[in-house]
C-alpha cells in the first residue's frame, strides 16, 4: 500500500497544471484553442480517473488480500488438481512446457495433455514423457482437431479433480502457482482463479512494450477487478477453475474467439466470484514481430467483442445481475469506446497544436503524463515479480505503442460488426519459454 | 535557442511521432490483412505449411520458393 505513495508527486502536479490550465483558458481566447485546451483537458481526466480507479481498487486488493491472509493450508487440505494443457502444433516447446508442469510443488495433481490434431510430432514428444506413480501422473490424448474449446472440454472429460488449472502449451507456469491459487476455493462461491501473465522473450522493443502492457495494463486491471471479485477474463496461460461449476454452465464454448473470457462471464452470470492471485505466474512467449502482435489482438479484439456482446441481454440487467451488468459495460468502453475516443482526442489536440498557439500548453502535458507513466512503471514493477528495467519503456508506452494498438482494436472492431470473416490463426512461436 | 522556442520544438516533436505514429499502426494493420490473405490462399500459417510440406513431401518447388519470399519480405 505504502507503494502506492509513488504515485503522489506526480498526481499533484496533475492537479497543480490542472487548475492552472482551467484558469488559462477562462481568461479567453479564440474558440479554436478553447476547444484544443478543453479536449486536452477533458481527455486527461478521463485518462487519470481510469489510471487512478484501476490504482485505487489494485491497491485496495492488496491490501484485503494481506488483512484477510490464513496461514498456509496443511498438505492434507489441498485437493487434488488436474493441469489441463491443450495443444496444437507445439513440438517446439511442449517438451519444456510439461517438464516445468513435472516441477510443480503440490502434493497431488494430474497433468492432462490434449493433442488437438496437430500436424508435427507434439503428440509423440508428448506421449513419451508419460509417467504415473503415486501422487502425480501425465497422460496424454489426441483428437481429431476441433479447436481449443473442444480439447479443453476434452481434458475436463477425463479429469479427476475438483480443481483444475487451464494453462497455455507455449508457457511456463511458476512452481508455486497450485499452492497459491487452489486455496481461494476454500469459498465456495470461487468459481475460478486468474493468475499473472509475464513474457518471457523480452528481446525487442515490440516484446518489451508487451512485457510492461502485460504488468501496467492486463495484471493491474486484474487486480483492480479482483476487488470485487470481479475479474473480467481468466487469461489462457493461466487460470484455475472449479470443475463442478464449469461442468454446470456446460464447459468451454466454441462460439466466440475468446473462449476464456466468455467462459469467465458465463461464470459471473451463474453467481460465481472470480478471484486473481498475483504471484501465481505464467511465463509465456509474446509475439515478436509487429504484424503477428497484431494479429494477436485482432483475435482478442473480435474474440472479446463476441463474448461480450454474446451476453448483451444482460446489459440491463442492473437489478437482477448487477455486477454482469457493470462488467459488460466496462468490457464495451474498454473495447470500443476507449480506443476510439483515445484517437479522436489525439487527432483533434494535434490538429489544434498546429494550427493555435498552444503547442507549449501540449509539451507541459506530455511531461506531467510521461512522469505519471513512469510513478505508474515503478509501482507495477514493485508489486510484481518484473523487472525494474520495464520502466524505461514507458516513455514510448503512450506515444507508440498504445496508439498502433488502438487503431488495430478501433479496425478490428469495425471488421467485428460488418462481419467480416476470421480464422484463429495460431502464432509462430519462437520456442523461447 | 530560448525556453519559448524549445517548448514549441518540442510540440511540434511529440506532433510528429504521434501523427506517424498513426500513420504507421492504419499501415501496418492493412499489411497484417494483406500477409493473412496471402497465407490463408496456400492454406495455412507460414511456419506450419514449410513442416507439413517438408513432412509429407508433397509441396512443389513453387510452394517453397513462395513460402521463403514471403518469410523474408514479412
Amino acid at each position: 500500500m505504502a507503494k502506492g505513495l509513488i504515485l503522489l508527486p506526480a498526481l499533484c502536479l496533475l492537479v497543480y497544471y490542472g487548475a492552472k490550465h482551467i484558469t488559462e483558458i477562462s481568461a479567453g481566447s479564440d474558440p479554436l484553442t478553447k476547444a484544443g485546451a478543453l479536449t486536452i483537458l477533458i481527455f486527461s481526466a478521463l485518462v487519470v480517473s481510469r489510471y487512478l480507479f484501476l490504482l485505487l481498487f489494485s491497491m485496495l486488493n492488496l491490501l484485503a488480500n494481506i488483512l484477510r491472509k490464513e496461514p498456509a493450508p496443511s498438505q492434507h487440505d489441498l485437493p487434488f488438481v488436474s493441469v489441463l494443457v491443450p495443444c496444437y502444433n507445439e513440438e517446439g516447446v511442449i517438451e519444456r512446457s510439461l517438464e516445468s508442469l513435472m516441477t510443480i510443488d503440490y502434493p497431488s495433481y494430474e497433468i492432462i495433455v490434449v493433442d488437438d490434431g496437430s500436424v508435427d510430432d507434439t503428440y509423440a514428444v508428448a506421449k513419451a514423457m508419460e509417467f504415473n506413480d503415486e501422487n502425480r501422473s501425465l497422460r496424454v490424448f489426441k483428437k481429431p482437431n476441433a479447436g481449443k474449446a473442444s480439447a479443453l472440454n476434452y481434458a475436463i472429460e477425463r479429469s479427476r479433480g475438483e480443481l483444475f488449472l487451464a494453462v497455455d502449451a507455449d508457457s511456463r507456469v511458476s512452481p508455486d502457482s497450485l499452492r497459491l491459487m487452489a486455496p481461494y476455493f476454500k469459498d465456495g462461491r470461487v468459481g475460478a482463479v486468474a493468475g499473472s501473465v509475464y513474457v518471457v522473450n523480452t528481446n525487442n522493443i515490440w516484446t518489451n512494450l508487451q512485457a510492461l502492457e502485460y504488468i501496467q495494463g492486463l495484471n493491474l486491471v486484474r487486480n483492480g477487478q479482483a476487488f470485487f471479485r470481479l475479474v473480467n477474463i481468466v487469461p489462457g496461460p493461466i487460470g484455475m477453475f472449479r470443475t463442478e461449476a464449469v461442468e454446470s454452465i456446460g464447459g468451454y464454448s466454441d462460439d466466440t474467439f475468446a473462449e476464456d473470457c466468455d467462459l469467465t462471464l458465463r461464470l459471473i452470470e451463474a453467481g460465481y466470484g472470480i478471484d486473481y492471485e498475483i504471484d501465481a505466474v505464467s511465463y509465456t512467449e509474446a509475439p515478436e514481430s509487429l504484424l503477428d502482435l497484431l494479429k494477436q489482438r485482432y483475435r482478442w479484439t473480435r474474440g472479446i467483442l463476441q463474448s461480450s456482446l454474446k451476453h448483451r441481454g444482460k446489459l440491463l440487467a442492473v437489478v437482477s445481475n448487477p455486477k454482469l451488468s457493470l462488467l459488460l459495460w466496462y468490457m464495451l468502453f474498454e473495447a470500443i469506446l476507449w480506443p476510439a475516443v483515445s484517437i479522436a482526442a489525439n487527432l483533434f489536440i494535434l490538429f489544434t497544436s498546429l494550427v493555435t498557439g498552444m503547442a507549449q500548453m501540449l509539451v507541459y502535458w506530455w511531461i506531467i503524463f510521461t512522469i505519471l507513466d513512469i510513478s505508474a512503471g515503478i509501482y507495477c514493477v514493485s508489486v510484481t515479480k518484473e523487472r525494474i528495467r520495464l520502466v524505461f519503456y514507458t516513455i514510448y508506452y503512450r506515444i507508440f505503442f498504445i496508439n498502433i494498438i488502438n487503431i488495430a482494436k478501433v479496425l478490428a472492431t469495425a471488421e467485428e460488426f460488418f462481419g467480416v470473416e476470421m480464422s484463429w490463426g495460431k502464432l509462430e512461436r519462437k520456442g523461447r519459454i | 535557442m530560448s525556453t519559448d522556442q524549445l517548448l514549441t520544438l518540442m510540440a511540434y516533436l511529440i506532433v510528429a511521432i504521434t501523427a506517424a505514429t498513426m500513420i504507421f499502426g492504419v499501415v501496418a494493420y492493412f499489411l497484417y490483412k494483406i500477409r493473412e490473405k496471402r497465407r490463408a490462399k496456400t492454406g495455412s500459417s507460414g511456419a506450419e505449411n514449410a513442416k507439413e510440406i517438408e513432412k509429407k513431401g508433397t509441396g512443389t518447388p513453387q510452394n517453397m520458393r513462395y513460402f521463403v519470399r514471403r518469410r523474408i519480405t514479412l
